[in-house]
C-alpha cells in the first residue's frame, strides 16, 4: 500500500463537507487495511436502493476511505463509479423552491377591498358628508380634516431628529433617529437604526409596515 | 433547484391575455382575460387575486392595464371594449363596436385607448370626451389580433392574420407594412430599444419597430403562441402548443431551460416589469408565475437552505452547474482547497 501523506482539513469535494484528514503516518497500518477493504465492498454496494442506519453509516466511512483510494490510485475506479452514481442522483433529484404559500383565489364576490391600502389612498373620497351632500356640513368636515393634518404634519416637524420607537409587525422594536417622511407618508427615513443586527446608519422604513410609533416631546 | 411554479387559479375557461401594469408605490399588477368573460385583476407579484371585473356578456380576448393600474380596459367578444376603474373595479366606459374586439391599449399618459379587431378597423377614443366618435384608422384587409401604441405614442403597431402595419398617429396613413409568413400568434412592443416581438408559427422574431425589418429570429420546438422579452434583454420566454414554456439566451438563442406544468397550450406568457418574474396564461385556465431566478427569495418563493443530515456543515445554495461531472475527472487531485458547492446530497 502506497504511503501518502494528506494536508489538513482537505474538501472532500463530493459532499462539499470538511474533513480533518489525518496524515497517514499516524493511522496503523492495520487501520487503513480495515478501510480500504470496507471501500471495496462499498463500491458494490447497490447504492441508489439501501437507506438503512447500517448503510448510512457505511457511506459516512466510505467517504473517508475515497482519499486513501483515490490518493493511492489502486482501486479507485470502482469508488469513482459509486460516487457517480451517487452524484447523479444527486443532480437530477433537485430539491424544488420552498413557497410559503399559494396565491390567494377568488373569494365569490368581485373583491376590490375596500379596506386595502391602495383603495384607502387612490379609490373614492370617504368623506361621509357626502353622502348627504349638505354643503354646510361638507364645509365643517373639511375644516376639521384640516385641522388634523395640519396637527400631524408639526407632529412630523416636531419629530425630526429625536429618538423615536416604532412598533412593527411580526412583534419588531426598533429605536430610530427620525429624519424625514416622504410626500405621501408611505416611507420615513431615519438614522441609526438599532435593528438586531446591529446599528443601521442610515435606512428607510416602510410606513406600511409600522403599527405605532411614540417619541418624547 | 427546481422551478415551483405559483399556479393562480380562479378562472373557468382558458386565459387568453395576459398584462403587467408599471411599477406603482403599490407593486405591480397584472390583469389576466378570459374565455368565461370575467377578467381579473391580480397582485403582480404574489399573484393573490384583488378583484373580478363584472359586465361583459362574452369571452374576453384582450385585457390591458394603464401604467399605474388605476384604469384598466379589456375587450370581448360581445362587439364591446370597456374601460374600467382599477381601484373599485367599476366599469367607467362601454365603446360600442361592429364586431368581435380582440386588443386594447393605453397611451402613456391613459387618455387615449386604441382598440382593433375582427371589424378590421383600429379606433382611438379619446377617454376625456368618451361620447364623441372615436378616430378611426383603415387598412388591414384581415382581423386585427393586436393593436399597440409604440414610438411614445406617436405611431401605432397592428397585426392581423398576415400583415404587421406601423402607422403614424397624426395623420392615420401607414408608414410602413411586412408580410409575415404565417399566421401572426402575438406581438409584444418593447420601447426601450423600439422592439417588437412577433410569434407565427414556431418561430419567435424580432423586429425593429421603427422599420419593422427583422433583427433575429428563433425556432422552438412547437407551434409558439406567445413570447416574451426579458426588460433587461437577457432572455426570453415563450409557450405554446406543447404545454411547455421555454426560455431562451436573447443573444445567443440557445434554449437554456424548458419547464412543463401547463395542462394545456400556453395562450399568453408576459414578463414582469422588474423582470423577476413571468407568468403565462392556458387553455387549463390557470396562471402561472414563474422565476427568472430559481430559487431567489421574491414575492411567495423562499429561498430555504436545508440542514444536511450526520452533521455535516450547511452548503450554500448557489448552484453551480457542471461541478457534477467536473468533480469526478479532480478526484485524483487533492491539492486543490477550492470548495465546491453542490446540491444537497440524497441519501440512498
Amino acid at each position: 500500500m502506497n504511503a501518502v501523506e494528506f494536508g489538513e482539513g482537505k474538501v472532500c469535494k463530493r459532499s462539499g463537507s470538511i474533513f480533518a484528514i489525518l496524515p497517514t503516518q499516524w493511522l496503523s497500518s492495520s487501520v487503513l487495511k480495515f478501510s480500504l477493504a470496507v471501500a471495496g465492498c462499498c463500491s458494490g454496494f447497490p447504492w441508489k436502493t439501501s437507506s438503512s442506519p447500517l448503510t448510512r453509516g457505511l457511506a459516512a466511512s466510505q467517504r473517508g476511505c475515497w482519499h486513501s483510494e483515490g490518493a493511492s490510485g489502486a482501486g479507485s475506479p470502482p469508488s469513482q463509479l459509486a460516487g457517480q452514481a451517487r452524484f447523479n442522483k444527486a443532480s437530477t433529484m433537485k430539491t424544488p423552491v420552498a413557497i410559503i404559500r399559494l396565491p390567494h383565489g377568488p373569494d365569490g364576490t368581485r373583491g376590490f377591498d375596500p379596506s386595502s391600502p391602495r383603495f384607502q389612498d387612490l379609490g373614492p373620497s370617504n368623506l361621509s358628508s357626502l353622502v348627504t351632500a349638505n354643503p354646510a356640513e361638507l364645509e365643517r368636515e373639511q375644516e376639521g380634516r384640516v385641522a388634523l393634518r395640519k396637527r400631524y404634519l408639526r407632529s412630523l416637524l416636531a419629530m425630526t431628529g429625536r429618538p423615536v420607537n416604532f412598533t412593527m409587525y411580526e412583534k419588531v422594536n426598533v429605536g430610530a433617529l427620525f429624519g424625514a417622511s416622504d410626500i405621501d407618508i408611505l416611507n420615513f427615513q431615519v438614522s441609526e437604526l438599532k435593528t438586531p443586527l446591529g446599528v443601521q446608519k442610515e435606512a428607510l422604513l416602510r410606513c406600511s409596515d409600522i403599527i405605532a410609533y411614540s417619541f418624547e416631546l | 433547484m427546481r422551478q415551483t411554479p405559483l399556479t393562480c387559479s380562479g378562472h373557468t375557461r382558458p386565459v387568453v391575455d395576459l398584462a403587467f401594469s408599471g411599477i406603482t408605490p403599490y407593486g405591480f399588477f397584472l390583469i389576466s382575460a378570459c374565455k368565461d368573460g370575467k377578467p381579473m385583476l391580480r397582485q403582480g407579484d404574489t399573484g393573490d387575486w384583488i378583484g373580478t371585473f363584472l359586465g361583459h356578456k362574452g369571452a374576453v380576448w384582450g385585457a390591458t392595464l394603464n401604467h399605474d393600474a388605476t384604469k384598466a380596459a379589456t375587450a370581448a367578444a360581445d362587439f364591446t371594449a370597456k374601460v374600467w376603474d382599477g381601484i373599485s373595479g367599476d366599469e367607467l366606459l362601454t365603446l360600442a363596436h361592429k364586431h368581435i374586439v380582440k386588443s386594447v391599449d393605453f397611451t402613456q399618459d391613459s387618455n387615449y385607448l386604441l382598440t382593433g379587431g375582427q371589424d378590421k378597423l383600429l379606433r382611438i377614443y379619446d377617454l376625456n370626451k368618451p361620447e364623441a366618435d372615436p378616430e378611426v384608422v383603415s387598412g388591414h384587409t384581415s382581423g386585427i389580433k393586436k393593436a399597440l401604441w409604440s414610438s411614445d405614442d406617436k405611431q401605432i403597431l397592428s397585426a392581423d392574420d398576415k400583415t404587421v402595419r406601423l402607422w403614424d398617429r397624426s395623420t392615420f396613413t401607414e408608414v410602413k407594412a411586412i408580410n409575415v409568413a404565417m399566421s401572426v400568434s402575438s406581438m409584444e412592443y418593447i420601447p426601450e430599444g423600439e422592439l417588437i416581438v412577433i410569434t407565427y408559427g414556431r418561430t419567435i422574431a424580432f423586429h425593429s419597430a421603427e422599420t419593422l425589418e427583422q433583427i433575429k429570429s428563433f425556432e422552438a420546438p412547437a407551434t409558439i403562441n406567445s413570447a416574451s422579452l426579458h426588460p433587461e434583454k437577457e432572455c426570453l420566454v415563450a409557450g405554446g402548443e406543447d404545454f411547455k414554456l421555454y426560455k431562451y439566451d436573447y443573444n445567443s438563442g440557445e434554449e437554456l431551460e424548458s419547464y412543463k406544468g401547463h395542462f394545456g397550450p400556453i395562450h399568453c406568457v408576459r414578463f414582469s416589469p422588474d423582470g423577476e418574474l413571468y407568468s403565462s396564461g392556458s387553455e387549463d385556465g390557470t396562471l402561472r408565475l414563474w422565476q427568472t431566478t430559481v430559487g431567489k427569495t421574491y414575492g411567495l418563493w423562499k429561498c430555504v437552505i436545508p440542514e444536511e443530515e450526520g452533521g455535516d456543515l450547511v452548503k450554500p445554495k448557489a448552484n453551480l452547474p457542471g461541478t457534477a461531472e467536473e468533480d469526478l475527472e479532480d478526484l485524483g487531485s487533492e491539492n486543490s482547497d477550492t470548495l465546491y458547492s453542490t446540491a444537497p446530497e440524497v441519501k440512498a
